[in-house]
């Protein structure tokens, strides 16, 4: 090493002490370092002594511990402090209703649901926690495996998992039960996304077009053949909206929508589900089927009109609904505490998730981008949803509120939320360097 | 005859802007060309120019990408649009401080 190297290393070191995100030092390195080869370059052509120039070129960067602490101001590992003060809200609502619920409720096999609901908060956390340190950049190159693996098991699911309501969700194996439908309509999305986000975007040609649908299709198919709609709708909805805001291009979205849409209408009638319409007609006509899907439409509706402003208390008839008060938490909270706090929970929500939106033009990386905008957009879907339930004014359906819902689904969604806030966390320490882009301004809006 | 420093610090980042509009830039060659273009006014020290850069990506008015001109990797800035946007608010504030300094002093000329 000469010592004109020497120099620039040793001013290079006494900068990257002060930022502590490493991931940023190599870049501010090459950057800084090539500047001052261009300064001294240029003063030796003028006439400097090589001694001379570089002396000049240090004396021009300025102090390298006040450069490096600006820096480190700038590129630091980030916490959404706000997200995760709802996060920890949501918690607390969670952990609040399962107690109110479980230590009220007679019938003792429910009793015992606060533990495992304890369990899968705590495993959960943990994920989370796991997700936002682990570089979220490294799942890019997991994603075909995971796709591999997740649709490998879609498609034997029909072999291994009991029908359960005429649904095949639960996959067991080893005395494991996983719930492979909700996973797959939570990674599927992403791991697709990945793999098509730098083919759709440098060339959305037919083939990369074919390639996206076939790789929507094969996992559709199978949540098909499990019955489980209710998954599948999630899943097909929100792989059509990414593809519009990977490519920007609407009208094909639209056209490939109409054609979804229509198949799989034609798919519900011909395999008989249509009787899941009774949920429908249930909604705009509950009176008439009591006893069926619109009793439940009924009993919501009757506890929220009883909750009145300041709610029922701890002394509800808790009985009244029994086990699936731990599905409709609204509906609990509202019957206990009343309406204004389901509007407060309302209010709340939605602020959470214009939260997780605000974060879209904060991040830069294109494949972080594709991560936030694919779990917020599956937040808003289950979330909208299970408030509209709460409303009695829809079909209800196996959608489980997020975080607040009993059941082992809220694992997942903390680990969304690690995997959201890891990105978050990077935001401002990513080097373009890995990435080469080019000055292409339409590809920036 | 030599500029406060305080009075520079204030423009930088519009003159930074109106610079990068121009076409895409590498640091070296921004100190170079404001010290050209402000006739030897602006002397941009590095390690005020790199922070202010950097901030700038973070806030998405301009982004970076490296190319490797003549056998030396350049990491390049190129404005955005919301940099535009950002220009745009700036050189309007800045037309009105004139202004006001110029009606104050009683120079300028305006009426």
């Amino acid at each position: 090493m000469t010592n004109r190297d020497e120099r620039i290393q040793h001013y290079l070191d006494h900068m990257c002490v002060q930022v502590k995100a490493r991931e940023v030092h190599n870049d501010l390195r090459e950057e800084l370092g090539n500047h001052m080869e261009e300064i001294i370059l240029d003063k030796e052509q003028e006439g400097y002594t090589e001694e001379e120039a570089i002396a000049y070129a240090i004396e021009q960067m300025g102090d390298p511990a006040v450069v490096g602490k600006s820096m480190h101001r700038l590129h630091r590992h980030r916490m959404h402090w706000g997200l995760l003060t709802g996060l920890s809200s949501l918690l607390i609502i969670s952990l609040l209703l399962t107690w109110i619920y479980t230590t009220n409720i007679s019938v003792e096999t429910f009793q015992f649901l606060y533990k495992s609901h304890l369990i899968y908060t705590i495993f959960g956390l943990v994920l989370m926690v796991f997700l936002i340190y682990f570089d979220y950049r490294k799942w890019k190159k997991a994603a075909w495996w995971i796709y591999i693996l997740l649709s490998g098991m879609l498609w034997i699911n029909p072999l291994v998992s009991p029908v359960d309501y005429g649904v095949q969700r639960f996959w067991s194996i080893f005395g494991l039960t996983i719930d492979l439908t909700t996973i797959s309509m939570w990674v599927l999305p992403l791991a697709i996304g990945a793999i098509m986000l730098d083919k759709l975007r440098t060339k959305c040609d037919v083939q990369s077009i074919s390639t996206y649908i076939l790789l929507v299709a094969l996992p559709s198919f199978s949540l098909l053949q499990a019955s489980d709609w209710v998954r599948l709708f999630p899943f097909g909805t929100a792989t059509i909206i990414l593809f519009a805001w990977i490519t920007r291009k609407w009208l094909y979205t639209f056209v490939g929508a109409a054609i979804a849409g229509l198949v799989t209408m034609m798919q519900l009638f011909l395999s008989g589900e249509y009787r899941r319409f009774e949920r429908l007609t249930a909604v705009f006509n509950p009176q008439n089927d009591p006893l069926g899907h619109g009793s439940y439409n009924q009993s919501i509706m009757s506890i929220l009109h009883s909750a009145g402003w300041w709610g029922n208390g701890f002394d509800t008839s808790f009985d009244h609904f029994k086990g699936f008060y731990m599905d409709y938490p609204g509906v609990m909270l509202i019957d206990v505490f009343g309406w204004l706090a389901g509007i407060v929970l309302l209010l709340g929500i939605v602020w959470f998730l214009a939260s997780m939106l605000k974060m879209l033009p904060r991040v830069l990386d294109e494949f972080g981008r594709m991560i936030v905008f694919s779990i917020t957009m599956m937040f808003v879907l289950q979330m909208l949803y299970s408030l509209a339930m709460t409303t009695g004014k829809v079909p209800i359906v196996s959608v489980t509120f997020p975080f607040i819902g009993f059941g082992s689904h809220l694992i997942l969604e903390y680990a969304m939320m690690g995997l959201l806030l890891g990105v978050y966390r990077r935001k401002d320490t990513i080097s373009l360097r890995s990435q080469p882009r080019q000055p292409i301004r339409t590809l920036s809006k | 005859m030599q500029v406060n420093k305080q009075m520079i610090k204030g423009s930088t980042e519009t003159l930074i802007l109106t610079l990068l509009k121009e076409r895409p830039l590498y640091g070296y060659e921004l100190i170079k060309e404001l010290h050209r273009q402000s006739e030897g006014v602006f002397n941009l020290k590095e390690g005020t120019l790199y922070p202010i850069l950097h901030a700038m990506e973070i806030e998405g008015w301009v982004e970076s990408y490296w190319m490797e001109v003549e056998g030396r990797k350049r990491k390049y800035y190129s404005i955005r649009d919301k940099g535009m946007e950002a220009l745009e608010s700036k050189k309007a504030e800045w037309n009105l401080f004139r202004r006001a300094v110029d009606r104050v002093l009683g120079e300028g000329g305006l009426t």
